[in-house]
């Protein structure tokens, strides 16, 4: 905020805001947060091997690091493409259903891979090869979901009367698109976009399924190198490598300061259906049956092989499930996956909440900086490499960790971090500073301004940051299946487990499994929609 | 700032270090045993209440991982382990983990009961047997019935223009069977045959995919998922599996084994090194390796058991193939090859 005042910059920084001195303090818990949990294990097992020159000459860590740029540059942009015209549909208008079809978006994102594959070819008999092409396509249909909620909760705040005051003065759709919707919508594109490069980047399950052997991604090498191999000079290379070049990507799509101006005072109401001329009705009404099909046709595989032993369509899987066979205990998989989901989706949003505050508040770039360094460090390090470190960091007494229940939704809290924190400080940016004034000069306390004011104008980000990151915890079967555990297994470990033995009926069992992981993402998504939106009743 | 940083990490040292607890000197009887293993350990419930019952100890499995990553935990962790036992190195990562120091010796209760060859591969009884399994070529018996072609009978077969698009194998750098397979290749082609024989595989065509559950699941058509190659590698004990989880039952399982092709895996459990309570450890890995505990695994794990004392369940006599001659390789070979061996597969099969 002081440096919107030009040419007073040094002026006003010397006078620290209530907000920017708590933003310094605040931000020792984000920064403990991040160093325990990642930065520590993944010194411990660089250390254990890492050797600059030979990342440099070694030709085949090389082209594995050249072909895992190449191919989540690829997929980003296709994700975008794909997915701008997606939250279009999706958070411009107002149809029957709307909420649903937003919903559906977001189960690819938390099914396991190998689910949403195998489901796939329950429906497309054919079967798509592997190779580059059905990686990319299956990176943008996971991630669309990252676009529809960064780009679309900004496209949602835009308020409709900019793009109509240009329509009556005589802008075609071209122009406003240049002139009112990119501007507003530029830096959200950028972040989501880097977002998903960091995704497509540390790709891992499904390079592993889809990529083939002979085209490895870094993470798959890391882990091969690290887990399988016992090479931790090869394993530490990538992951260097890894760290530099995501690194590089996000500081560059990494918000800045502010954008725009803050105008979101009154939140946009979507265009009713009713309203709109017969073009817009008729390409919104195919864009969201189109969407609603890619989306449900995973949903529908997944039942049918639920319902499939054999030769025979049956419901003996379902019956079994919650019966009392010894090879899947549903409801003590639902239980241990939504008090994982939830406990990590606490800890997420505490912490990426912290870390968009510092972010939005803070004056001092370095502590921007750090705050920052916190959202970006837990997805820039292999996940492999932070795992095979949580072994390595907490194996002497006062801190023997390994085995705890807590590690596994603090692994979860990790992953989701910056997709939490991004959400929520777009939003932040978004409340006009004037309000906050207009709230001390009546004589609000600085505690009384945040409650009154960014608290319940964030309630809806924080909501939609909330399910997120339960959302991610709710299907993690990355790095984090190394953890060792104890007790009760969650859905996606029964999934995995049930999927790797021979037997029909443990095959429906994997997917009465998968459907009911599926089914509780959307009843939460749904949920959260419902709770968060402003407009209730 | 750096004050509130140092406040901060003092409290939580301070925590972590009240909740740390000591360990008593000599060793009494525990309340407790972690045994450390693979996901996919799962025998029956309540299997370890005679154990309980007997020594007043309680066993808490830790899962964590397939047995590759077990392995490479335990390696990583050699001296400070995780648990007191660990169930599940197989003769294709027992090198490496002997080489890291990971286990204490120990003589089963059992160790004459054990199979001998199984016992023989191990020096000191650093580890104890606890199953074999065979690693074989899997086919499809409806799909060969119906298109009026022999099964192969060998691996050489494998290469054949009969068989051509047919095979889906796993990737050896990623996954175990898939391992086991090219090792196979290895000890049947030797050293100068078995990179041409895999140059041929791929000219005719074979299919690699990542693991286990991709090959068996999604790409053969003999099981659930339907997909259209009709031979896989998969394990001799996959047969009868088909026929227990079958609904409604059949008697004939679907699959069938070529027996020729089989590769031998052997399981071990171990005192891993570090573990407070060796000797009640010992008595764990005792009452693995006992008939009571081992009459469980074809039925559960659907492996061989390594007490050759326990009675086979019909359905395994039945239907899991039991070559009489199964491809084997000696452990330290593997361990001293395998790197080599698998970027020269590399080049030869991809």
């Amino acid at each position: 905020m002081a440096r919107s005042v030009a040419g007073l910059g040094v002026v006003t920084t010397a006078i620290l805001t209530p907000y920017a001195r708590a933003a310094r303090r605040l931000l020792v818990v984000p920064a403990m947060f991040v160093g325990v949990f990642t930065v520590w294990p993944a010194v411990t097992t660089l250390r254990r091997g890492f050797d600059l020159a030979a990342t440099i000459t070694d030709g085949g860590l090389r082209s594995t690091v050249w072909f895992t740029t190449w191919q989540a540059a690829i997929s980003t942009v296709s994700t975008l493409v794909v997915g701008i015209p997606v939250a279009w549909v999706l958070t411009r208008h107002e149809f029957v259903g709307r909420r649903i079809v937003r919903a559906l978006t977001l189960v690819p994102f938390v099914l396991p891979t190998l689910v949403v594959g195998l489901a796939f070819r329950t429906v497309l008999p054919s079967g798509l090869r592997t190779g580059v092409a059905p990686l990319v396509i299956a990176h943008a249909f996971l991630n669309v979901a990252v676009v529809v909620r960064i780009v679309g909760a900004r496209w949602e705040s835009q308020p409709r009367g900019f793009d109509d005051a240009a329509a009556t003065l005589g802008a075609g759709p071209v122009v406003r698109f240049r002139t009112v919707t990119w501007p507003a919508l530029r830096a959200s594109i950028v972040a989501a976009g880097g977002l998903v490069f960091m995704y497509c980047f540390s790709t891992y399950g499904t390079a592993r399924v889809l990529a083939g052997p002979s085209r490895p991604v870094a993470e798959t090498e890391i882990y091969r190198f690290a887990v399988l191999a016992g090479d931790m000079r090869a394993a530490s290379a990538l992951a260097v490598a890894q760290i530099v070049l995501v690194g590089i990507v996000l500081a560059i799509t990494a918000p800045g300061t502010r954008h725009g101006a803050s105008h979101a005072t009154t939140p946009a109401r979507p265009v009713t259906l009713r309203n709109a001329t017969h073009a817009r009705r008729a390409g919104v009404t195919l864009g969201a049956v189109i969407i609603a099909a890619v989306f449900v046709i995973p949903l529908v595989g997944l039942a049918v092989r639920s319902l499939r032993v054999g030769d025979a369509f049956t419901l003996s899987a379902w019956r079994n499930a919650f019966g009392s066979t010894t090879s899947l205990h549903l409801v003590d998989a639902i239980t241990a996956s939504i008090a994982t989901a939830l406990v990590a989706a606490v800890i997420t949003v505490v912490v990426g909440t912290l870390v968009a505050f510092v972010q939005v508040h803070a004056t001092s770039r370095t502590t921007r900086g750090i705050a920052t360094a916190c959202e970006v460090i837990p997805v820039v390090v292999s996940a492999v490499v932070v795992g095979l470190g949580f072994l390595l960091a907490f194996r002497e007494s006062p801190v023997d960790w390994r085995g705890r229940w807590w590690l596994l939704p603090v692994s979860h809290a990790v992953v989701a971090l910056p997709l939490v924190s991004r959400t929520i400080a777009a939003s932040m940016r978004q409340i006009p500073q004037d309000l906050r004034n207009a709230a001390s000069t009546l004589g609000a306390s600085p505690l009384r301004v945040f409650s009154s004011i960014d608290a319940s104008l964030l309630r809806r980000p924080i909501g939609a940051a909330t399910t997120l990151a339960a959302l991610v915890s709710l299907g993690e079967f990355g790095a984090s299946s190394l953890l060792s555990r104890r007790g009760n297994e969650t859905l996606t470990m029964a999934i995995g487990r049930l999927l790797g033995r021979p037997g029909d009926i443990l095959q429906a069992q994997a997917f009465v499994a998968a459907v009911v992981l599926a089914a509780l993402c959307l009843s939460l998504v749904a949920f959260v929609d419902r709770v968060t939106t402003g407009d209730i009743g | 700032m750096k004050k509130a940083l140092i406040i901060g990490i003092a409290a939580l040292l301070s925590v972590t270090t009240a909740c740390g607890n000591d360990s008593s000197g000599d060793e009494s009887t525990p309340e407790k045993l972690t045994l450390l293993a693979y996901d996919s350990f799962t025998p029956s419930e309540g299997i370890f209440d005679a154990f309980t019952k007997e020594t007043g100890i309680a066993v808490e499995v830790v899962t964590g991982g397939d047995a590759g990553e077990l392995v490479a935990k335990a390696v990583l962790t050699a001296g400070a382990p995780e648990g007191d036992v660990l169930w599940g190195v197989d003769n294709t990562l027992m090198s490496r983990a002997l080489a890291a120091d990971v286990f204490v010796p120990h003589t089963s209760a059992h160790a004459d009961d054990l199979e001998p060859a199984a016992r023989a591969l191990v020096a000191d009884d650093m580890l104890t047997p606890v199953d074999t399994g065979d690693v074989c070529v899997n086919y499809d018996k409806a799909w060969f019935a119906e298109k009026g072609v022999v099964p192969p009978a060998s691996l050489a077969d494998l290469a054949e223009p009969d068989y051509k698009g047919l095979l889906v194998v796993q990737n050896p750098e990623t996954s175990s069977p898939g391992l086991a397979f090219l090792l196979a290749t290895i000890a049947e082609f030797g050293d100068d045959g078995w990179e041409s024989f895999w140059s041929s595989l791929r000219d005719n065509d074979v299919k690699i995919v990542d693991g286990w559950t991709q090959a068996y699941t999604v790409e053969f058509s003999g099981s659930s998922g339907k997909g259209n190659r009709p031979l896989v590698v998969s394990y001799a004990s996959s047969p009868p599996a088909e026929v227990v989880y079958s609904d409604p039952p059949v008697t004939e399982p679907p699959t069938g084994v070529v027996e020729s092709t089989c590769f031998r895996q052997v399981e071990f459990a171990g005192v891993l090194r570090g573990s407070e309570y060796p000797r009640a450890a010992g008595q764990l890995v005792d009452y693995l390796s006992s008939p009571a505990f081992q009459a469980d695994l074809p039925l559960t794990l659907f492996v061989n058991p390594a007490n050759t004392t326990v009675e086979l369940p019909e359905v395994f006599t039945d239907f899991a193939a039991t070559p009489a001659m199964p491809l084997t390789m000696d452990p330290a070979t593997i361990e001293e090859n395998r790197t080599a061996w698998l970027e020269a597969w590399r080049a030869s099969a991809l």
